[in-house]
């Protein structure tokens, strides 16, 4: 691919591809602020996804009432 | 990370996302969230038959994320807008935090997720309802009518009138007058309050290129058709003492907030051009917001005290 640059773009040789064999980085390395507001971002998501279990499960039994506990085995 | 972000990688500008869940938060407009939620708990009350607490709770959250999610698609399509306006410069958007194509994703996920949870956890007329509110207010509003005629906030007012007959669907699977009545105060009222706005924020309405009536028709245009709506709202607002749904406490506070309305409108029809409108229009702006709260907080304390003690 052309226009590769030797030098990243942040300027502090976090992801400088001039030293490595294939000329890309192997992974892109975030900014300390860049990787607060991605865990920030990821403990949010994981709540969330948390809170929506425990919503759906509370729906499933209110939903259901006695059956839950009168099903046939 | 999607292939842009790679290809960006290559080319030496990746950049990972500074955005905050709490900017995520805003792309909801928490206020209009809690506003509706509010409205559609009081549809919820009303509604004659019962709930599983559980799933009247349920169901207002779908109706609160569902109105977040309309709220996000509007902040998509609407940023171009809110970058020149003081009062929406700095929503996620025009600040540089969320892109435009996250918070289209953002809205998506949500107003599909809404749409489905209530769907299942209430009936599907109230889910059909709630995913018509959606696009009424993304697209009829935001895309078609917002930009091109000053009865705008008119019609669009639909969109926000709408929660609590979803909140009653939810609990009844159908359209009674009595949420037709709750539609109707929310929507007439809808062009006093957004109108009484529009006056204290002429010049950013006209800089954004919005139609507002005030800078389509004139001030004074504007003025006679917020006590118009005003006189038409005070009786609508007693509607639900008079057809015996809601007690006479709250027809005592619906004429008496009704003659408030009248009385600030006749302010702001009376008030001299520039700087004197300013103060009776803003009178106007935050009463209009108490008399629908009061409203709807009497509607709703009613139905609760008349549950409780029957």
């Amino acid at each position: 691919m052309s226009g590769k640059p030797d030098k990243d773009a942040s300027g502090d040789g976090r992801n400088d591809t001039a030293s490595r064999p294939d000329g890309f980085p192997e992974t892109y390395v975030p900014t300390p602020e860049e990787a607060r507001a991605r865990r920030r971002r990821n403990i949010a998501i994981a709540i969330a996804i948390g809170v929506f279990s425990v919503f759906f499960y509370a729906i499933t039994i209110a939903k259901l009432g006695v059956g839950v506990i009168e099903r046939p085995l | 990370m999607s292939l842009a972000n790679q290809q960006d990688q290559w080319t030496g500008n990746a950049s990972l996302s500074l955005a905050d869940p709490g900017d995520y938060f805003a792309l909801l407009k928490p206020r209009v969230m809690s506003l509706v939620a509010f409205t559609a708990l009081t549809g919820i009350l009303i509604a004659p038959g019962s709930m599983h607490p559980v799933l009247a709770v349920a169901s207002l959250l779908a109706i609160a994320v569902g109105a977040g999610a309309s709220g996000a698609l509007n902040m998509w399509y609407d940023a171009d807008i809110d970058a020149v306006m003081q009062r929406t410069s700095t929503r996620p958007i025009p600040a540089g935090k969320v892109t435009p194509e996250q918070a289209l994703s953002f809205g998506l996920v949500l107003s599909g997720l809404s749409v489905l949870t209530l769907g299942v956890v209430a009936n599907w007329f109230a889910g059909a309802f709630l995913a018509f509110t959606i696009f009424f207010y993304a697209v009829v509003y935001t895309m078609w009518l917002k930009r091109s005629t000053p009865q705008n906030i008119v019609i669009g007012g639909a969109a926000g009138a709408f929660p609590p007959m979803i909140g009653y669907a939810a609990v009844t699977g159908t359209v009674t007058v009595e949420s037709l009545v709750l539609f109707a105060i929310i929507f007439i009222w809808t062009p006093p309050h957004f109108w009484a706005l529009a006056l204290l924020k002429v010049d950013e309405y006209e800089r954004a290129g919005v139609p507002m009536m005030p800078n389509v028709k004139g001030e004074k245009r504007t003025r006679i058709e917020i006590l118009a709506y005003s006189l038409v709202l005070a009786p609508v607002g007693v509607l639900p003492w008079a057809l015996g749904f809601a007690s006479w406490i709250y027809g005592v506070i619906a004429i008496a907030g009704g003659a408030g309305m009248i009385a600030l409108s006749i302010q702001v029809l009376r008030a001299a051009d520039g700087a004197k409108l300013v103060k009776p229009a803003r009178s106007l702006f935050f009463f209009s917001i108490l008399y629908l709260f009061v409203l709807f907080a009497a509607l709703a304390a009613g139905q609760i005290i008349h549950r409780v003690a029957g």
